[in-house]
């Protein structure tokens, strides 16, 4: 019964989505589901490999580590993604590879590789905000989540004139998300679709998400516009927060299947 | 009134068949009453028993957010001065410290989340019975693993250690900048990169070296203990782990301080409580999981206390937030960081849904109890009306020569109630002879239901449990409820008029 009552929210949310959904005219809808599959390509292509920065600010901590990252997705079926802690001391060597729905965590210190399932997914990476989905990529928001626009507006400044959209992503009914709702914001200008924010509700009512995540620095890396910031705060915990640094990116290049094993994670 | 109940007792004796069978009825019933009423009280017994003594202590004390958050965090302001406290009332028998923790086990390539519980093995005796649960190997060790402090590094190690991050990167940089493009018709030229950075002393060592030197740094920070630490694990995870005393687990978990926390452990022993939520825990010495998750020695997240009477847990529990002045108060509903004192529950304060269930449990009882013995009593008001009915010309006589209609009303209600009290005594006195035998004999459920019950382990061996409640309650529902039953037959008899009851034969 009280699992029922716990749903209900949750359902009344999707009825009344689903409702709002089939009223809007059906190309609206798609060009809505265009708009978040090309942003949710910003930072991913075939194959990418990067150099990142990670600043982790908490209450009882502070710390910078610098990251690798190679990951490659040309077999859906079996995407690979291979992250690796490059310094400081304490984390240096640490590694998390992501072979299809199977992630290994190595440990340098005790040279020992776990292998989790995928339910570790959302857990926090390396005392980061940012979970280990949040960098393996696993999740796509237009290929787990039904879309909803809510707000259009062209905004000046820094994005200038470019066409804003506030977008609610509800999660489809059996897509493997813990989210009840991301509210998303992103901007248009000709070809270009750009992240602005997102914010991550645990239920659909929630009025204050549990988690933000923007997107800043737009530049050319790697040969395309991406936001080189991304940064991850958590509203019930004022002051603390993550930042990815992109410091080099490159897409669509060579990345030998041999990165993606054992050895090269142990390595 | 002694009159009354002479003559009544007399009547009883007139038809001793019918009056016998009448009993007989009445005693089994009361008698099945108060045993499936032991029993019902073995088992909710047995229930709490398994709650308390293997996990809640009849008390606990926690951090005011603890529960809701159930974070690393939030230790117990001043726990050591608190156990002080509390060990000094009468009632409590011992207050035993504990840190919880999570830690991802895995055996070869199992890995399994385990829920972590740091327990100061002396003082976890005298609250919970886990030592008394080993089913193989030996109970948490009372010395903690020797596990050397670390320390902070020295400008020079921070000056290496900045320099193997610089130099891993420029190596990461410089094969990323030698990566073909997927189209790449011909292979692009392999220059070596070339680096703005003068060569440094490190460049000139192999992967191996570097590996060593950052290993190094990393030990100074953060030290291994000086040998496994030795963990007690409970029978389902041994079970899914595969892991035997003896065995090493690596344990991945996360750490106070946010960075990942690893160890290799030695299986010392395996318990079973029967309580699965148990069952896939592990158990470890207080200061093992402190040092694992980085928490500083004294900062824990829990006492539980054993006090000397459970029933008067709740009582003590209200008494003790009273004497010990632990005010409550979290500053800001948003942090729970600017919280002071202590949270101070008794077992079925942090646990109501125990609570009702035993409740409801109770009520059902006391159902079933009106449900068979007003069966009962419908038998005692078929018999009392038969009597009546039989001595309609006496009844008549009794009249005619005068006596009130309130008196035979009296003698009716009198003689039913004699009936229903006698045979709730004797009932009641089998069915505490057949709570004592099932006390001791039990009936084993094994392979007929499952053993628990809420996830609470409950002993397969049903024993009657033998309360106040469970014995009075049936003789007090038979007794008031023949009263009611017996209105009707006699308000039957006291209406009779002389001279229709003498004409009757």
């Amino acid at each position: 019964m009280a699992m029922f009552l716990g749903f209900r929210p949750l359902m009344l949310a999707m009825i009344l989505c689903a409702g709002v959904l089939d009223a809007a005219p059906a190309h609206a809808r798609r060009s809505v589901l265009e708009l978040v599959r090309k942003a949710d390509l910003v930072a991913r292509s075939k194959t990418s490999a990067a150099v990142f920065e990670m600043q982790i600010k908490a209450r009882s901590y502070q710390r910078k580590l610098k990251v690798v990252f190679w990951d490659d997705q040309r077999d859906a079926e079996r995407e690979k993604t291979l992250l690796k802690i490059l310094g400081p001391a304490l984390w240096r060597g640490y590694g998390t590879l992501k072979l299809g729905s199977q992630l290994k965590l190595y440990n340098p210190r005790n040279n020992h590789v776990t292998v989790v399932g995928q339910s570790l997914l959302g857990d926090a990476w390396m005392g980061s905000h940012f979970t280990n989905d949040d960098l393996v990529k696993e999740t796509r928001l237009a290929r787990h989540y039904r879309s909803k626009l809510l707000k259009t507006w062209t905004a000046k400044g820094g994005a200038a004139d470019a066409t804003h959209y506030r977008i609610a992503l509800y999660p489809k009914p059996n897509a493997p998300v813990s989210w009840g709702r991301i509210d998303y914001v992103l901007w248009e200008r000709g070809d270009v679709v750009m992240p602005v924010k997102a914010s991550y509700f645990r239920k659909a009512a929630d009025e204050r998400p549990r988690r933000e995540m923007s997107f800043s620095a737009v530049k050319k890396l790697g040969g395309r516009l991406m936001p080189a910031i991304m940064t991850v705060t958590m509203p019930k915990k004022p002051g603390e927060y993550t930042k990815l640094i992109y410091r080099k990116v490159k897409f669509d290049v060579k990345i030998p299947s041999s990165k993606f094993t054992e050895q090269a994670l142990r390595r | 009134m002694a009159g009354t109940t002479r003559l009544a007792w007399r009547n009883l004796g007139r038809n001793r068949r019918r009056t016998l069978i009448t009993a007989t009825g009445l005693v089994l019933g009361t008698m099945l009453c108060v045993a499936t009423y032991g029993l019902m009280d073995g088992m909710l017994l047995s229930m709490v028993d398994a709650l308390t003594r293997f996990e809640l202590g009849h008390m606990q004390a926690h951090h005011p957010r603890y529960l809701e958050r159930r974070t690393l965090e939030l230790t117990l302001p001043s726990a050591e001065r608190l156990a002080v406290g509390l060990e000094k009332d009468a009632q409590v028998i011992a207050a035993a410290p504990r840190v919880h923790g999570f830690a991802l086990a895995s055996k070869g390539r199992t890995s399994r989340g385990v829920q972590l519980l740091g327990i100061d093995p002396a003082k976890e005796r005298k609250v919970t019975a886990l030592h008394e649960q080993l089913k193989e190997g030996a109970f948490v060790e009372d010395a903690p693993t020797p596990w050397p402090a670390g320390r902070k590094l020295n400008a020079r190690e921070l000056a290496k250690d900045r320099e193997l991050t610089d130099n891993a990167e420029k190596r990461v940089l410089d094969e990323l900048d030698g990566l073909e493009g997927l189209d790449d018709a011909k292979p692009a030229k392999r220059t070596k990169a070339p680096s703005g950075a003068p060569p440094s002393a490190l460049s000139k060592l192999d992967a191996g070296d570097l590996r060593r030197e950052s290993l190094k740094l990393a030990a100074s920070l953060s030290p291994p203990p000086k040998r496994p630490p030795r963990v007690v694990i409970g029978r389902s995870l041994a079970r899914t782990l595969r892991a035997k005393v003896g065995d090493t687990l690596f344990w991945v978990g996360s750490a106070i301080n946010g960075g990942s926390a690893e160890v290799t452990v030695r299986v010392h022993g395996v318990l079973a409580t029967g309580t699965e939520a148990y069952d896939r825990r592990a158990y470890l010495h207080i200061r093992d999981l402190q040092r694992f998750i980085r928490l500083d020695e004294g900062r824990v997240h829990e006492l539980a206390l054993r006090l000397r009477d459970s029933a008067q847990a709740k009582r003590v529990a209200a008494r003790l937030r009273r004497e010990l002045d632990a005010d409550v108060t979290c500053a800001s509903e948003l942090s729970d960081h600017r919280c002071s004192g202590a949270l101070l529950q008794s077992w079925d304060e942090i646990r109501p849904d125990m609570r009702a269930m035993i409740d409801i449990s109770r009520a059902s009882s006391m159902v079933m109890v009106i449900i068979v013995l007003f069966i009962a009593v419908l038998g005692v008001v078929n018999t009392m009306l038969m009597a009546v009915f039989e001595r309609t010309r006496e009844l008549g006589v009794l009249k005619a020569i005068g006596m009130k209609a309130g008196r035979i009303l009296r003698l009716i209600i009198v003689e039913t109630v004699l009936l229903a009290f006698v045979a709730a005594v004797i009932g009641t006195a089998l069915g505490l002879a057949l709570d004592l035998v099932l006390m001791q004999v039990g009936i084993d459920l094994t392979g007929l239901t499952s053993t628990s019950m809420a996830g609470i382990a409950i002993d397969p061996v049903l024993r009657a449990a033998i309360t106040a409640e469970g014995l009075l309650v049936p003789a007090a529902v038979l007794v008031v409820g023949s009263l009611f039953a017996s209105l009707y037959p006699a308000i039957r008899a006291a209406r009779l008029r002389p001279a229709v009851g003498m004409r009757d034969l």
